[in-house]
């Protein structure tokens, strides 16, 4: 059976790994990268790469070496290295022998080629979309269900269990009425889990660049660390509202490009490129919604997210919010990201404790 | 001459202590008045050659000619070519409207668009001020100011930019989306606008207009422009021909050939990094100590044929590569800033190019710890091995 490697992406993995169903393909993807990925992709990619870079090259590298005969990359039509990802991966793949075709996904016409190529039949595809839709829903509320719950979890881990139940069952799942159903029970089963009822959680904003927000490995798990702080986190990369944002529906919703260039308009008057209007637009909006801390994530050298660093500083001084800004590469320590985390969530705690006094 | 004039004051007021009634402008004023009620004129921004005093003996320190006069001195221009002396004696009376002071980055833009932006703003009747050019201190202080994972020359940016707010009432930052038609500029020349107004906040004004020649030409961006700065229809028009001009010419002579002989070697880089001498200058010196014919690469490109790379300036150093005659070029040397974007995809390109075509390709980052020597060593080994292949 011809395999097809999908771009790792979290969790939204799994609804990726359904819409490719109806080609007649085994789909090889994982939730997060690995040390392994990584090295393999440190080790090929160019110098002064970006982290996601280093990290999907390395996973093409290692599903050739599994067997994989294409993979599957968004095709960015954008500013920033994203766009010339594909170009350069397939270079690379075929410098070391490596036999793996890269579709580019997207934007390239009607019938983007991966469709073209594997050219299956319509009602099957519609389907397979469908089903893809539905796992997209769930894994975003599951998401956001547990960024909830590990704020006040009472067992430190609980919650994470939960959440990969979840996910080994949805990948399980096969039917649309399937998927619906286990969505019905996500939020019952987590409120099993014991919480500590008298926390009052921190609330934070996950704002940067997608694939690091994404992927566990590549940002050192900070949901989770960040979680088992006492914060309720919120990680404004979910790929249902950004499938929307691209394809413009839900003009009005509150994630639509639209509203977003009204929002950061004060500070901000151009798209830049990348997920940078969104990391200002974001902040500015947690500063609107009293959240008590920014997180900004990026690769170490993002060309977006920091050359709107100083923007960022600005609204932070202007609006009284605390950011922390984390980059990241392939050299950074867990340890400093954790120390560097507890630090922050100590100063949310002290502000909170002098407003309150 | 605040120096000379302060103890005076204090001398004639009696009073040490204290600074004097109306600050230092009471000096100027006070002077002025005397030197009027004399009868005799003043000039501004004089070069002071000689001083005779009424003894015939000459004044300490060098460079002045003064002949006295009653009661004040007349500085006599001599020694001077006649243009020169005419700007100087402009009389202090002539109240002319005073100018806008726009500072210009001596970085990115000023050397992408070179001369454009400076003949443009004075044909509008300002005064552009650009930036001294980098040297070793402007890298340290951009080391201290700026944002530590900018590359180099959005570092540069910001400590021109510090340099620029204290000397004039605004500065220019355009927002450069596309300088080439079908092509897109850097992302961060898109966030620079906002990111200077977020670090200078009241200090300094910023002005900026939206550069997108994929949607709009250059000369509409710059009338735009200078209808915001309420400069009247002829005049823009008039500004921007002769600025576009000036910048064509420019561009044409920054990428002019010597004749083409063969085991010359070319050298590659984004504008602000090639034509600042700071960065390129020890480069191109070394190679032309070691007797090798250098060309820098051109960007005199109205349009590029469709290339796999978008990005303005990489595309054309691209097909620049691409009409590269390997029987003329020894080798290339890209000079790249640490941690450009840019650069660090497109490479990959460009070495399939050269590889093809068998030319040798050396890739010189520079940042604010780049060694002289180490440049130096890298640079021999890299002419001596292309003469091994030769």
């Amino acid at each position: 059976m011809t395999v097809l490697a999908f771009q790792p992406w979290g969790n939204y993995a799994l609804p990726l790994a359904a819409s490719a169903e109806s080609f007649g393909v085994e789909c090889w993807t994982s939730t997060s990268s690995t040390p392994e990925i990584l090295r393999l992709g440190v080790e090929a990619s160019p110098e002064f790469s970006c982290l996601p870079f280093k990290a999907s090259t390395g996973h093409f590298i290692k599903a050739a070496q599994d067997g994989a005969e294409y993979g599957v990359i968004v095709n960015s039509v954008g500013k920033c290295r994203l766009r010339y990802y594909r170009a350069v991966q397939q270079k690379i793949l075929k410098k070391r022998g490596l036999d793996l075709f890269i579709f580019g996904l997207g934007y390239d016409g009607f019938k983007p080629p991966l469709i073209r190529h594997f050219d299956p039949d319509l009602w099957p595809f519609l389907r397979s979309v469908a089903r893809a839709i539905r796992k997209l829903g769930a894994v975003d509320l599951l998401e956001k269900t547990a960024w909830q719950t590990r704020a006040v979890e009472q067992h430190t881990g609980d919650t994470t269990r939960t959440m990969n139940e979840c996910l080994g069952e949805l990948e399980k799942a096969r039917t649309v009425p399937e998927i619906r159903a286990l969505k019905q029970t996500i939020l019952a089963r987590f409120e099993t889990i014991q919480t500590i009822t008298d926390r009052i959680p921190l609330r934070v904003g996950l704002v940067g660049e997608a694939t690091l927000l994404s992927d566990r490995y590549l940002n050192h798990n900070i949901e989770e660390i960040l979680g088992s702080l006492g914060v309720e986190v919120n990680n404004y990369f979910l790929l249902g509202a950004e499938l929307r944002k691209i394809f413009h529906l839900g003009l009005r919703s509150q994630h639509s490009r639209r509203t977003l260039l009204m929002l950061a308009r004060p500070y901000l008057k151009s798209l830049v490129g990348g997920h940078a209007l969104e990391s200002v637009a974001y902040t500015i909006r947690c500063a609107n919604e009293d959240y008590d801390g920014i997180v900004h994530v990026c690769p170490s050298g993002c060309m977006p997210e920091v050359s709107i660093r100083p923007i960022l500083r600005k609204i932070s001084r202007d609006r009284d919010i605390p950011l922390l800004e984390c980059s990241f590469d392939e050299h950074t320590s867990h340890v400093g990201v954790v120390t560097r985390l507890e630090a922050f969530v100590d100063i949310l705690y002290g502000r909170r404790k002098k407003k309150r006094s | 001459m605040m120096a000379v004039l302060t103890p005076i004051g204090w001398a004639f007021t009696g009073d040490f202590q204290a600074a004097l009634k109306g600050g230092a402008q009471a000096f100027v004023s006070w002077i002025c008045g005397k030197i009027k009620s004399a009868g005799s004129s003043i000039f501004l921004v004089c070069r002071v050659k000689k001083v005779l005093l009424d003894n015939r003996n000459e004044a300490m320190g060098v460079p002045m000619v003064v002949k006295a006069a009653a009661n004040a001195s007349l500085l006599i221009l001599k020694d001077m070519n006649s243009a020169e002396a005419e700007h100087l004696k402009r009389p202090m009376d002539e109240k002319q409207p005073k100018s806008v002071m726009i500072g210009i980055p001596r970085t990115l833009y000023y050397f992408s668009h070179p001369g454009l932006w400076e003949t443009f703003f004075r044909d509008l009747g300002m005064k552009p001020v650009v930036a001294e050019p980098s040297t070793q201190q402007t890298v340290e202080r951009a080391g201290l100011i700026s944002e530590a994972e900018h590359c180099l020359p959005m570092k540069m940016f910001d400590a021109h930019l510090a340099e620029l707010t204290d000397k004039v009432d605004m500065v220019f930052v355009p927002r450069i989306l596309s300088s080439l038609k079908g092509h897109i500029a850097c992302p961060k020349l898109g966030a620079i606008p906002d990111a200077a107004k977020a670090q200078l906040g009241q200090r300094a004004e910023v002005l900026t207009i939206d550069i997108d020649e994929e949607k709009l030409p250059l000369s509409v961006s710059l009338a735009a422009l200078g209808k915001k700065l309420g400069a009247s229809k002829r005049m823009i028009k008039a500004a921007i021909h002769h600025a576009t001009e000036v910048m064509k010419n420019n561009l044409a002579r920054l990428s002019e050939r010597s004749k083409p002989e063969p085991g010359r070697i070319l050298i590659l880089g984004h504008p602000y990094n090639l034509h600042d001498d700071f960065f390129s200058g020890p480069i191109i010196r070394k190679l032309e100590s070691l007797n090798v014919g250098v060309d820098l690469v051109g960007f005199d490109r109205e349009e590029v044929p469709s290339v796999p790379i978008k990005w303005d300036m990489c595309s054309m150093m691209y097909d620049a590569l691409q009409q590269l005659d390997p029987q003329v070029c020894r080798g290339v040397i890209q000079i790249s800033s640490f941690n450009c974007g840019c650069d660090s995809i497109v490479v990959e390109f460009y070495r399939e190019v050269l590889r093809q075509k068998g030319i040798p390709f050396m890739i010189l980052v520079v940042d604010e710890h780049a060694a002289q020597a180490g440049i130096e060593t890298r640079l021999e080994a890299f002419v001596d091995s292309s003469r091994w292949l030769a």
